[in-house]
């Protein structure tokens, strides 16, 4: 039947609906594989991705996910509008399908290898001349990729490596893939040839700003927080910075759900957004002014449950899983008294011969006022002694039990009067405090007031007895925190904020915590975010909302939760065949490399500190000044780690006699401070420093990713640029070599593992095909929610792309041929990493 | 100052040790987070079952295929084998002095690989090495496990610290909750270089996530570059725009010294006065007209409006839970007070 023909029969005899055959074609399918998307949206959906004749024709969401309880409403079904549209990409114009090399370094590379048998002569011959470098530098980002074949691209890439290795050293090679838990094992891929080789894997979620610094903080922990589904059980949900219909699709449904179970919901956002329809209050906040809501709650919350109800409840929570209790030294200085360091407990007689001291901290006991030393310190966690790191109220030496003084207030009837900074003003304010006197092992005496009357000083609660800048009652705005004075800046009326913070507190009170705070980027992303955190994080301390169902700081930024974390870990980092790794911060690194600290003066300028701090001390000084502080002292990574080769800086010791671990690391401590060894980040901008070889996979490190992104395309890349910044720091950077001109193109070569042609692949030099997320397997995990999915070869790559793992694999092949020329013998290498959380390290500086 | 570590580099095996999974964790046991178990008898029947190769005389589990690799995470860590949750929290009960194994008895005989999850969705078992609890269908709330079995939090006293003494935050004021001003705009500079060129306003730039991308994915796959104005445009208040002359659909230039975007505008009253909205992320692969303001280069995305400032305190280390780890700490690439001044586009080039 011609289709003419067909039409007509259909329009005659339209029972047999001939016409939803088509209909019908384009929903068969032989198969369905499970997968997911690996996009850093935090969603991990199960996905159903139906094939025919090895085509993905669809995607559908999955409706198999266990239920946790008969009490929480299921999962099921995950997914959005964005995830159900991902089988577009496969087959798109996209798509990238085959290799690629930008034309102008194909042609010169072709001439090179044409002139040198070695490939690695060939790029040397290349990098090393200024004019055939600058040319496909100045190409970047101007078209001109061509296509290429596979063996010509991993040997270009392969002897870039290795070169770079041998003129300058492996830590100028450098990696740049977001967030693990989308996928991660392609993660792995890179990074565990980069480890292997001794390159520099760039950290992300601090990069990206979806850290919240506060929980580190206040926790030790970079994020932690509720599965959605818990989020049925909180029986009050204020939500900020986050909106999570449009970005927490998959998961808002809870939110709908507790509401209809009873849940107060209140939405903090200047704008009505969407977040807002699912609210019983929007509170429009003026934009960023977050911080000051709840240290105004913070306010209202101590004086009225704490001090004048005195909830049990809440100061038992504080005493046991706070630092509340705890002892603060105070300093006179300049007629007033200064809060400092907390007490350590190695300087009273009674524990002085304590191991770690000066580790462990102190408490009054409520019965007999006497200072006695808790348990579960992190002296106790990196002790010999094992067995005491824990939270139980005894005493560290004696074991007797503690019944720890939250305050001070009435006993003795002591004060001092501290200065507090306002910084909303820029002034000092004066609050007396209730201290004790305590003798020292030396005989000398200390003032100490606790933790917790400090912090009712600086929210400012008036207490009987106390004088001082405190606010006569909750309308004086001359105080800060006051919810008349939080008005100023949240240009929300007072009653609103008592309402709130009385119904947030009572409701903590009722149900044993159940308050969680849903927040996210709208407010993580400020400079001062982590004080915005760290109010909102207090009031929930303070009701004692964290550790329970239902209640805590609930951050949803970035997919970060990668769940099987100790075998991962030693894939991706290659710790199974290297002990050591060098693992960077990409803020500092771009802010330097990239040189955007070049466009900015002292940081004072716009950071609001003390006044009187200490003249070029870290609030006194341009930002790469401190950086490079931190750095001498171990607080931050470095890579490049020296001006010279960290291969060269280990023959050299060994030349000088160093036959082990401890007599290369002497050599270097010894050159270092002499002078006569330099740190890269001492001279980031001489050309020894500079980072050579960036590898980039999973990501859009060039546009989404790049937070300076006109100033990556001058300095990094050497090509056009928008920005119009001239250098300003020349006279205020003290530690680091200023050079007049900046340098432009520090990047010999740009690789980018990508299936979509994005901004990165644009403005890269080699771009390779990578598989999509349904033609790989690899693993997925997520905060959002407690499961682990797979994603799955649904279909095998398209055209002559490979997965992550099999491109890293194909390098490291060809890196290891080429290699087997330059380096028959392995080599000894050094690596400077700065103290680490969860090690000994923790106790490594008391002071500066 | 940092520490040193010497190590050496065998690059012509590089290819060789990719592939396969060295024995360092057989020898040293696995953790994270401060906690530790012992793999060996699960890595030597793992060296039975699975792939492997040889090395030296001596078996190694193949790393060859990804699935290969999926398997060895998913055996190898807690979260997906209950009998090593259950080592590492007999492990952790001798660091605390306090029963904790029992949070792992009913899930010793779990273990999950690959094939598993194809199946169907698998639930993460209790580790100490999370903080939240999942016995018997429980939701995860962080902090579940500190509270109920009292162990500590990996601070300086081991409680939630509500007070920070390290000597960095006493300088700069921060050892105490405060409300600090943002960066006044002047100061920080994000406008020192540009000028107002005809009718303009300076206005915050905020790049919030957007309902049709997930950063710069989706939002320019066919349906989207279809359906929507076929560009990533900029969202300001009505009286802001009609202050300029702009109204819905015009194009926008957007500029301060960092660089400059042009696009749409979509003219909206959700969007407060002096804010304005572009959602992450642009992509250069579609509509990016050319700029009159930069010598009509062609214009850019989101990110050539940020120009990265690091916040110092926040590089405290060696210090209790000031301690550096990967992408646990550190100061972060901030950008939400950028600056910008915006205009009507007074001519559209592409």
């Amino acid at each position: 039947m011609t289709s003419t023909n067909r039409w007509i029969h259909d329009a005659v005899d339209p029972k047999t609906r001939t016409w939803e055959e088509f209909y019908r074609n384009r929903w068969q399918f032989d198969r369905v594989v499970r997968s997911t998307h690996g996009v850093n949206c935090t969603g991990s959906c199960s996905w159903n991705i139906h094939v025919k004749d090895g085509i993905v024709t669809w995607e559908m969401q999955a409706l198999d996910y266990p239920t946790l309880d008969a009490d929480i409403p299921p999962y099921e079904p995950r997914g959005c509008q964005r995830g159900i549209s991902f089988s577009w990409y496969l087959y798109s114009p996209l798509r990238v399908k085959y290799p690629y090399m930008r034309g102008a370094l194909l042609d010169l590379w072709r001439k090179a290898r044409a002139e040198h048998d070695d490939p690695v002569a060939a790029w040397r011959s290349l990098v090393s001349d200024p004019e055939k470098r600058g040319r496909w530098q100045r190409a970047r980002g101007k078209g001109g990729l061509r296509r290429v074949d596979w063996d010509t691209c991993l040997e270009l890439i392969s002897a870039s490596c290795v070169q770079t290795i041998q003129d300058r050293g492996p830590d100028r090679i450098a990696g740049f893939s977001p967030i693990p838990a989308m996928s991660m094992i392609s993660y792995a891929s890179g990074s565990r040839f980069l480890q292997l080789i001794g390159g520099t894997s760039l950290s992300f979620y601090d990069w990206y700003c979806d850290l919240p610094n506060a929980s580190p903080e206040i926790w030790g922990e970079q994020t932690d927080v509720n599965e959605s589904a818990d989020w049925f059980n909180a029986k009050f949900l204020a939500v900020m910075g986050s909106n999570l219909n449009m970005t927490r699709t998959p998961d808002c449904h809870f939110a709908a759900e507790a509401r209809h179970n009873g849940t107060k919901m209140v939405v903090f956002s200047p704008d009505f957004s969407q977040v807002v329809k699912y609210a019983d209050e929007w509170i429009p906040l003026n934009a960023g002014q977050d911080g000051a809501w709840w240290m105004a709650v913070n306010h209202v919350i101590l004086k009225e449950f704490h001090h004048e109800q005195q909830t049990a409840a809440f100061l038992d929570y504080c005493r046991v899983y706070s630092d509340s209790p705890f002892l603060v030294e105070l300093t006179a200085k300049d007629g007033a008294f200064e809060a400092g360091q907390l007490l350590r407990a190695g300087r009273l007689a009674g524990y002085a011969d304590e191991e770690n001291g000066e580790w462990k901290f102190l408490v009054c006991d409520e019965n007999d006022g006497r200072p006695k030393m808790p348990m579960g310190t992190v002296g106790h966690r990196w002790g010999d002694a094992k067995g005491k790191w824990n939270l139980l109220p005894r005493d560290g030496r004696d074991g007797s039990d503690i019944d720890a003084s939250l305050t001070f207030l009435g006993d003795v009837g002591a004060t001092a009067r501290v200065r507090l900074d306002d910084f909303a003003e820029g002034r000092s304010v004066h609050r007396d405090v209730p201290v004790r006197e305590i003798e020292l092992a030396d005989g000398s005496k200390v003032t100490v007031a606790t933790v917790y009357d400090i912090l009712m000083a600086q929210y400012a609660v008036p207490r009987d007895g106390l004088g001082g800048d405190y606010p006569a009652d909750y309308d004086d705005a001359s105080q800060s925190y006051t919810p008349a004075w939080a008005e100023r800046y949240t240009g929300i009326d007072r009653k609103t904020l008592l309402r709130f913070a009385r119904q947030w507190a009572s409701t903590a009170e009722h149900t044993g915590g159940k308050c969680t705070v849903i927040i996210g980027a709208g407010v993580n992303h400020w400079y001062h975010a982590n004080l915005m955190y760290r109010a909102a994080i207090h009031s929930m301390i303070f009701c004692g909302c964290v550790g329970t169902n239902g209640g805590g700081m609930a951050h949803y930024v970035g997919q970060e939760k990668l769940a099987p974390m100790e075998s991962w870990s030693s894939i991706a980092l290659a710790k199974d065949w290297v002990p050591a790794v060098r693992l960077q911060n990409t803020p500092s690194w771009h802010y330097i490399n990239s040189d955007q600290s070049r466009y900015e003066k002292n940081a004072r300028d716009y950071h609001t500190v003390p006044d009187g701090v200490t003249p070029g001390g870290y609030a006194d000084c341009h930002t790469i000044d401190a950086n490079v502080r931190a750095v001498r002292q171990g607080w931050l990574p470095f890579y490049p780690q020296f001006q010279k080769n960290s291969l060269d800086v280990v023959a050299e010791a060994e030349a000088a006699g160093a036959t082990d671990a401890a007599g290369v690391s002497k050599h270097v401590v010894d050159e270092l401070v002499a002078r006569k060894l330099k740190f890269a980040i001492e001279d980031p901008d001489a050309e020894e420093a500079w980072p050579r070889v960036w590898l980039i996979w999973r990501g859009n490190a060039i546009m989404s990713s790049a937070k300076g992104h006109e100033y990556f395309l001058d300095h990094y890349l050497g090509t056009h640029t928008n920005h119009i910044s001239e250098s300003l720091a020349g006279e205020a950077v003290k530690e680091v070599t200023w050079h007049e001109m900046a340098p432009q193109g520090k990047l010999d070569l740009i690789v980018d593992l990508n299936f979509r042609m994005d901004t990165s692949a644009l403005y890269s030099d080699i771009v390779l095909p990578a598989a999509t997320w349904y033609e790989k397997d690899d693993l997925n995990s997520t905060d959002m929610h407690s499961f682990i999915h797979p994603l799955s070869a649904a279909v095998p790559p398209c055209w002559e792309s490979k997965s992550d793992w099999d491109i890293f694999k194909a390098i490291a092949k060809s890196f290891s041929k080429i290699a087997a020329k330059h380096y028959p013998q392995p080599v000894n290498d050094v690596i400077a990493a700065p103290l680490l959380h969860d090690t000994p390290a923790e106790i490594a500086q008391a002071g500066l | 100052m940092p520490k040193f570590a010497v190590v050496e580099r065998d690059y012509k095996n590089v290819y060789e040790k990719y592939i396969s999974y060295g024995h360092l964790p057989r020898k040293n046991g696995l953790g994270a987070h401060g906690t530790h178990y012992d793999i060996t008898d699960v890595h030597d029947e793992l060296v039975r079952t699975n792939p492997s190769r040889t090395i030296d005389g001596a078996e190694h589990l193949s790393l060859e295929r990804a699935r290969d690799v999926a398997n060895v995470i998913l055996v190898l860590a807690t979260v997906t084998n209950g009998e090593l949750a259950w080592r590492s929290y007999k492990d952790m009960e001798e660091k605390v002095g306090l029963p904790l194994a029992d949070l792992a008895d009913g899930n010793r005989n779990v273990r999950v690989q690959f094939a598993d999850l194809q199946a169907q969705p698998r639930r993460l078992l209790n580790s100490p090495m999370w903080s939240g609890l999942t016995n018997s269908g429980r939701a995860y709330a962080p902090f579940t496990y500190n509270r109920e079995r009292m162990v500590p939090w990996r601070t300086l006293t081991g409680r939630q610290h509500l007070y920070l003494d390290h000597p960095l935050y006493l300088e700069f004021g921060e050892h105490v909750p405060t409300y600090k001003p943002g960066p006044p705009p002047a100061e920080f500079a994000d406008l020192r270089f540009s000028e107002k060129v005809g009718p303009t306003l300076e206005l915050n730039y905020l790049t919030p996530h957007g309902k049709w991308h997930i950063h710069s994915t989706y939002g320019e796959n066919e349906r989207m570059t279809t359906l929507g104005r076929g560009c990533d445009p900029l969202w300001m208040n009505e009286t802001d725009a009609e202050s300029l002359d702009i109204v819905d659909n015009d194009w926008v230039e957007v500029h301060n010294d960092n660089g400059v975007v042009v696009t749409r505008a979509v003219v909206s009253a959700r969007i407060p006065r002096g804010i304005c909205i572009q959602y992450h992320s642009p992509e250069r692969t579609y509509s990016i007209p050319k700029s009159p303001l930069r010598g009509h280069k062609r214009a850019g995305g989101h990110n050539s409006m940020t120009r990265t400032r690091l916040k110092v305190n926040l590089m405290a280390g060696g210090y209790g839970q000031f301690t550096f780890h990967f992408n646990y700490w550190g100061p972060t690439g901030c950008n939400r007070d950028t600056q910008i001044y915006v205009r009507k586009l007074p001519e559209l080039v592409w």
